[in-house]
C-alpha cells in the first residue's frame, strides 16, 4: 500500500534533476534595479527616499506603519533614479523605487538592522516575509493571538512543487544556518520542539541537516506527495492534528515557517542582515538552468539572460512552481521576496490552454484528490451558476488553492479558478471561514 | 345490511368535521395576523420581476418595506415614474418625481483594444478581472465576457460582434444591476445616465494619454476638440478625459462629428432616431443617422 502522510494529493513528475545538483551562484548585479514597494501580503510601503538620493546596501527605502507589512531595503549601493510604478509577476501594478547601482558593489557588506533588544521587532525591521511564496510578514506569525501557545516550530523544507530546488540547495549548502533558524524561532516563540521537515527525494539534504543539527532540532523525512509543503497538510503529517475549520494553524500549537525564511531570521538576529536577496531556481527551457542568489529588484528578463536565455520552444514562463505559480505576461517584472523560481515550460510540458469551460463528467477524481476533503466539482458548478451562498456552504473558504483539482481533472475544467471566485464572493459576503 | 352502521359512520365523520371546523375557526381568530391590505395592492403595482435593484430580495419584500414606511414610494428603480405614481397613490402621498436613468457603456474598446495577455480560463469578466485585471492592456476597458448580459433581468443587454455590451434602451429600466455586476465597476465602465442623455464618451481610461493610445485605438486623447466646438459649453475635458454635462447638452451632435478618435457616440431616446439602433450602430456610423433623422 502507498504510504501517505495526509489525505489526497497527487504525484506530479518532479523535473528537479536539472538544477538539484547545481550549487547556488550569485546572479550578476544589474545596472538598474526596480524594487517594488509591495513585496508582501498587507499594506504597501511608502518610499522613504527621494529621487536623486544616495542609498547604501541594506538601507530602508520603503516602510509603513501598519501591523501586517514589511519594510523594503535597498539591495545595492547606488542612486535613486526614479520613484514610479512597475508591473509585478502577479500582474498588478505597484509603486516601485528604481535604483541605479554603483559599478563597484560589496555584496558582503550591508547596513546593519539596529538591535533594540526585541528580536521580533528586529525581524520586522529586516523586512522578513514568508519566502515559500505566500510573502506573509513573518513577524505576524511570530506573535500568535492571545490564548494560543506555540508548542512546536516546523521548518518547511518539503519543496513539493515540481522543478524548484532553491530550498533543497539551501538545506544542502547551509544546513547549519537552517538549524540556527529553527533554534532562533523556537526561542522567539518559546516553543519546546523544533522540526525540520523535508521530502524523501532529498536524501543528501537530509544527511547534511542530520550532521548539522544541534539543541534537539529534529529532522523528519516525509513521503513525496504534492502538496506535502502546504501548511495544514504538513502539520497533519507531522503531528497528526488537523487545523480546525476556520482557525489559524497556531490553534494546533504549531508554527510553520519556510526554511529560507528561517535562514533570513537567523541572519537578521545574528548578523543584523536585512532581506535584500533570495535564491531563485531558474529552470526549464533555459541555457544554463541553476539556482541563483538574486538581488531583489532584478528584472526576470535579466535573470533569464544570466541563465543563458530562453530556448526557442518556450511556450510559457511561470513565476514560482508550475502548480501554484503565475504565468508571466511580461518578463520585465522584478524578482520579489516570494519568487522561488522561474520555470520556462517548453511546448508539450505546459498545461493545455483552456478554451472554454468544459462539462464535468462526474469521474470523482477531484474530491478523491483534494487534500482538504472538499468537493471542487460542486463548488465550481455553483460558482458557474453564480450561486455563491451554495458554494460557500460547501466550505469553499477551506480551499488552500493547491491546484490539485485542476491538475487531475480529465476535461481540464478551470476548477481552481472557479473555486477562487467562490472564495472571494464568500469573503465579500462576510461568511465566516 | 345494517343501516345503523352506515348512519354511525356518517355521524362520526360529520362530528369530526364539525369539531375540526370549530378548531380551525378559533385558531384563525386567535392567531390572526394583521396584514396591511396595501402590501397586496403595492405588489400589484410593482413590476414583479424580482430584479433586486432596489436592494430588497423580491418585489414582495419591497412592497412590505414601502407599506411599513421604511422605503420611499419611488423605491422601485426599474418601474420608473409610472410605478412610483401608482405606489404614491396607494400610499396616499403626492406624486414623487423619478429621475429616469438608463445604462450607458463608457468604452469603445472591444476589437479595437490591444490585448496584453492571453487569457484562457472561465469565460466571466469577474474571473478574468481577478487575474491581473484581465487580458486587455487597458485597465479600464471592457473585458467582453458578458457578465452584464447574464445579469440583466430585463434582457436589455446583448454582446455584439465587437465584444462590447449594447444596451437596448427600449428594454432598459435603469435598475443599475449591470453597473453593479461589472467588475470594472469601480472605474465605471457601465454607468447610469439620465434618460435624456444624447451623447456619451465611450472611454473611461484615467491613465496617461500616451498609454491609452498604445492600449486602444478608440480612446479619448484629451485633444479638447469637442470642448472647443461645442456650441453649448456642455462637454469638458476633466482629468484628461471628456465629460458630458447632460444638463447643458442640446443633442446637436457636433462633438460626435468632430471627435478625431470617434469615441464620442450618440445615445438615448432622441426623437427621430431609433434608440436601440443608435446605440448599436457604433461610433461614426450613427453620426450619419443623426443627420438623416434630424
Amino acid at each position: 500500500m502507498e504510504r501517505r502522510a495526509f489525505r489526497g494529493g497527487v504525484h506530479p513528475p518532479g523535473h528537479k534533476e536539472a538544477t538539484a545538483g547545481s550549487p547556488v551562484a550569485w546572479a550578476p548585479v544589474p545596472s538598474r534595479l526596480v524594487v517594488p514597494l509591495s513585496q508582501h501580503l498587507g499594506a504597501p510601503c511608502v518610499a522613504t527616499v527621494a529621487e536623486g538620493d544616495r542609498v547604501e546596501r541594506g538601507q530602508v527605502i520603503g516602510d509603513v506603519d501598519a501591523m501586517v507589512s514589511a519594510p523594503v531595503h535597498s539591495p545595492v549601493a547606488g542612486t535613486v533614479a526614479e520613484i514610479g510604478r512597475t508591473l509585478t509577476a502577479g500582474g498588478t501594478v505597484v509603486g516601485a523605487i528604481v535604483i541605479d547601482a554603483d559599478e563597484q558593489q560589496d555584496l558582503d557588506g550591508f547596513v546593519i538592522v539596529p538591535d533594540e533588544g526585541d528580536g521580533k521587532a528586529r525581524v520586522r525591521a529586516a523586512g522578513v516575509v514568508g519566502m515559500g511564496g505566500a510573502t506573509f510578514p513573518s513577524v505576524v506569525k511570530l506573535n500568535p493571538p492571545k490564548g494560543m501557545e506555540i508548542k512546536t516550530v516546523i521548518l518547511n523544507g518539503c519543496e513539493c512543487e515540481p522543478f524548484l530546488t532553491c530550498d533543497h540547495r539551501l538545506m544542502l549548502e547551509q544546513p547549519e544556518r537552517v538549524v540556527a533558524g529553527a533554534v532562533h524561532i523556537r526561542s522567539l516563540v518559546g516553543a519546546g520542539r523544533a522540526i525540520i521537515a523535508l521530502e524523501e527525494n532529498k536524501p543528501d539534504a537530509a544527511a547534511a541537516l542530520r550532521a548539522a543539527t544541534r539543541d534537539g532540532v529534529e529532522i523528519v523525512e516525509l513521503p513525496v506527495r504534492y502538496p506535502q509543503g502546504a501548511e495544514k497538510q504538513l502539520i497533519y503529517a507531522l503531528l497528526k492534528t488537523e487545523v480546525p475549520h476556520g482557525k489559524l494553524p497556531a490553534a494546533t500549537g504549531a508554527l510553520v515557517h519556510n526554511v529560507a525564511t528561517a535562514v533570513a531570521i537567523a541572519d537578521v538576529l545574528e548578523y543584523g542582515k536585512p532581506l535584500t536577496e533570495r535564491i531563485v531556481t531558474v529552470t526549464g527551457a533555459v541555457g544554463r538552468p541553476g539556482n541563483y542568489r538574486v538581488l531583489l529588484g532584478t528584472l526576470v528578463s535579466e535573470l533569464i539572460e544570466a541563465a543563458g536565455g530562453l530556448s526557442d520552444d518556450v511556450e510559457r514562463v511561470i513565476s514560482g512552481g508550475p502548480m501554484t505559480g503565475m504565468a508571466l505576461g511580461s518578463l520585465d517584472v522584478p524578482v520579489t521576496k516570494g519568487m522561488s523560481g522561474i520555470v520556462a515550460l517548453p511546448k508539450g510540458l505546459a498545461a493545455p490552454a483552456l478554451s472554454d469551460d468544459q462539462p464535468c463528467m462526474r469521474c470523482g477524481r477531484c474530491p478523491e484528490s483534494c487534500p482538504m476533503s472538499l468537493e471542487p466539482y460542486a463548488i465550481a458548478n455553483y460558482a458557474h451558476l453564480a450561486m455563491w451562498d451554495a458554494a460557500a456552504s460547501r466550505n469553499a473558504l477551506d480551499c488552500i488553492e493547491c491546484g490539485v483539482c485542476s491538475y487531475v481533472c480529465p476535461t481540464n475544467r478551470p476548477l481552481l479558478q472557479l473555486v477562487r471566485q467562490a472564495k472571494s464572493a464568500a469573503m465579500a459576503k462576510g461568511v465566516k471561514a | 345490511m345494517d343501516l345503523m352502521i352506515v348512519l354511525k359512520a356518517v355521524g362520526a365523520l360529520s362530528l369530526i368535521g364539525l369539531l375540526s371546523a370549530a378548531l380551525l375557526a378559533t385558531a384563525s381568530r386567535k392567531f390572526h395576523v394583521d396584514v396591511d391590505p396595501r402590501i397586496e395592492a403595492i405588489l400589484e403595482a410593482l413590476p414583479g420581476s424580482n430584479c433586486g435593484a432596489c436592494g430588497n430580495p423580491s418585489c414582495f419584500a419591497a412592497a412590505e418595506a414601502i407599506a411599513a414606511g421604511e422605503k420611499p414610494v419611488n423605491t422601485c428603480v426599474a418601474g420608473g415614474q409610472a410605478v412610483a405614481d401608482a405606489v404614491a397613490a396607494l400610499m396616499g402621498e403626492g406624486t414623487c418625481e423619478v429621475k429616469a436613468v438608463v445604462s450607458a457603456r463608457y468604452c469603445g474598446g472591444g476589437t479595437n483594444a490591444v490585448r496584453a495577455h492571453v487569457y484562457a480560463g472561465v469565460r466571466s469578466c469577474a474571473a478574468a478581472n481577478r487575474l491581473a485585471g484581465g487580458p486587455l492592456a487597458c485597465i479600464a476597458g471592457c473585458i467582453g465576457y458578458g457578465d452584464c448580459e447574464r445579469a440583466c433581468p430585463f434582457d436589455a443587454i446583448r454582446m455584439d460582434e465587437r465584444g462590447l455590451p449594447v444596451v437596448d434602451l427600449k428594454a432598459c429600466t435603469g435598475c443599475g444591476i449591470c453597473v453593479r455586476e461589472c467588475p470594472r465597476g469601480s472605474i465605471s465602465l457601465l454607468e447610469m445616465v439620465p434618460e435624456t442623455a444624447a451623447v456619451v464618451v465611450r472611454c473611461n481610461a484615467h491613465d496617461k494619454v500616451k498609454d491609452r493610445k498604445s492600449n486602444c485605438s478608440m480612446c479619448c486623447i484629451a485633444c479638447k476638440k469637442c470642448e472647443r466646438e461645442c456650441p453649448s459649453d456642455a462637454i469638458h475635458v476633466i482629468d484628461m478625459l471628456a465629460v458630458v454635462d447632460f444638463d447643458k447638452c442640446t443633442a446637436c451632435g457636433t462633438c460626435v462629428q468632430v471627435c478625431p478618435q470617434r469615441c464620442i457616440d450618440h445615445h438615448g431616446r432622441r426623437e427621430g432616431i431609433d434608440a436601440a439602433a443608435s446605440d448599436g450602430a457604433g461610433s461614426g456610423e450613427s453620426a450619419e443617422q443623426l443627420e438623416v433623422g434630424a
